[in-house]
């Protein structure tokens, strides 16, 4: 309760107005609510627990922080997934380079040198935290999941595990209602593909 | 791209995928991650004392701020002014009144110093020095012991501080 309001009931508009005004529990409010939907979808877009929960705290940060210039005619959900997203995004951008040495740098020549340079595979079954992880994402959806391109994998979270409407989705990803449209079409068709030769 | 906009977005389903979409759930932060969070938010000011500060931050701003400051100014040099003309013109009242109070400061200290702390601390040397006598020990001895124990306690405390950076940095590496 805030004031003699009650925060669980009242709508993400409202507690964003108690937040502006000051009030500490409507940003715990805040969240209360978000904790779980940010972090699913970064958990699934970025595969590490630790990372995931590193950019969703980000996340929140930056949301919580600049609470002021939110403007109360878009919805609170579509601001945060929209920078969740992009923290993400990000991520998987920055990533991405490391991905290509395996075998070393390009410009070693001798054995020491590709050694040196050559990205160590992770053990993901060394420590507790790995295992929880390949528990939690090591379903065959989540592995197809996994194998979509970021942008489809955004859209069939943010419709199928947030239930978000397509021109939200749209809002949150700025981009137009018919690419959306495609976009889940398309995931949908790889998903289905993915999962067919499992099927018995 | 190929513009899809009108093609209706459940015309593709397929029964599995639409299920194992559906039994998707949601995973949880580590415990704590709300007070984690809080503690980076900076809380904006409650909305009163933000229109106080808005309001004082309009009268110090533009022509109204300037009139304030140079009144501000002179007033502040006016009192400067006055403080010193009047220091100057009742300096003799001022300095004796000043050295009694000098004076007396000085005397009172000195009296507790030779009435009360000097006393007490010749008692004190006094009686434990019968007491050490009483049990066989020299003071000087005793004073030796206490040295040696102090320094072993230093020693003892700058590793015990050391310690726990050391094993920070083990768990650090193994997770």
């Amino acid at each position: 309760m805030s004031g003699g309001w009650d925060l669980s009931v009242a709508s993400d508009q409202q507690i964003v107005a108690w937040a502006q005004e000051g009030e500490e529990s409507a940003f715990r409010e805040l969240v209360r609510r978000y904790q779980r939907p940010v972090f699913s979808l970064i958990y699934r877009m970025v595969r590490d627990r630790e990372i995931a929960e590193d950019l969703s705290q980000e996340t929140f940060i930056k949301v919580l922080n600049a609470i002021d210039r939110y403007r109360p005619e878009h919805k609170f959900s579509s601001w945060i997934f929209k920078i969740a997203n992009n923290a993400a995004i990000d991520h998987l951008r920055r990533r991405e380079p490391d991905t290509l040495s395996l075998e070393g740098a390009p410009d070693a020549v001798t054995i020491e040198r590709q050694e040196a340079t050559a990205l160590q595979a992770r053990d993901r079954t060394e420590s507790p935290l790995d295992e929880l992880e390949a528990r939690e994402l090591g379903s065959n959806i989540e592995a197809a999941i996994a194998r979509l391109r970021p942008e489809y994998r955004t859209c069939i979270l943010l419709r199928h595990v947030e239930g978000r409407a397509y021109d939200e989705i749209a809002a949150i990803l700025g981009l137009p209602l018919g690419t959306v449209k495609t976009y889940i079409h398309r995931a949908r068709a790889e998903l289905r593909e993915l999962l067919e030769p499992l099927r018995d | 791209m190929r513009d899809e906009s009108e093609l209706p977005a459940n015309l593709d389903e397929d029964p599995e995928v639409e299920r194992a979409l559906t039994g998707l759930g949601r995973f949880s932060p580590r415990q704590g991650f709300e007070d984690r969070v809080v503690g980076f938010v900076r809380v904006p000011l409650p909305r009163w004392l933000r229109g106080l500060r808005d309001y004082v931050r309009s009268l110090t701003s533009g022509v109204t701020g300037w009139a304030l400051l140079a009144t501000f100014s002179v007033a502040t040099a006016a009192a400067w002014v006055t403080g010193a003309a009047a220091a100057v013109r009742y300096w003799d009242p001022i300095s004796v009144g000043a050295r009694i109070v000098a004076r007396s400061a000085v005397s009172g200290f000195r009296e507790a110093l030779s009435e009360y702390v000097f006393p007490a601390i010749r008692m004190g040397w006094g009686e434990a020095t019968m007491w050490l006598a009483g049990l066989g020990l020299e003071p000087g001895t005793v004073l030796i012991g206490y040295g040696v124990v102090v320094l072993i306690c230093l020693v003892a405390l700058r590793w015990l501080t050391a310690a726990p950076a050391r094993t920070r940095g083990v768990v650090d590496a193994t997770q």
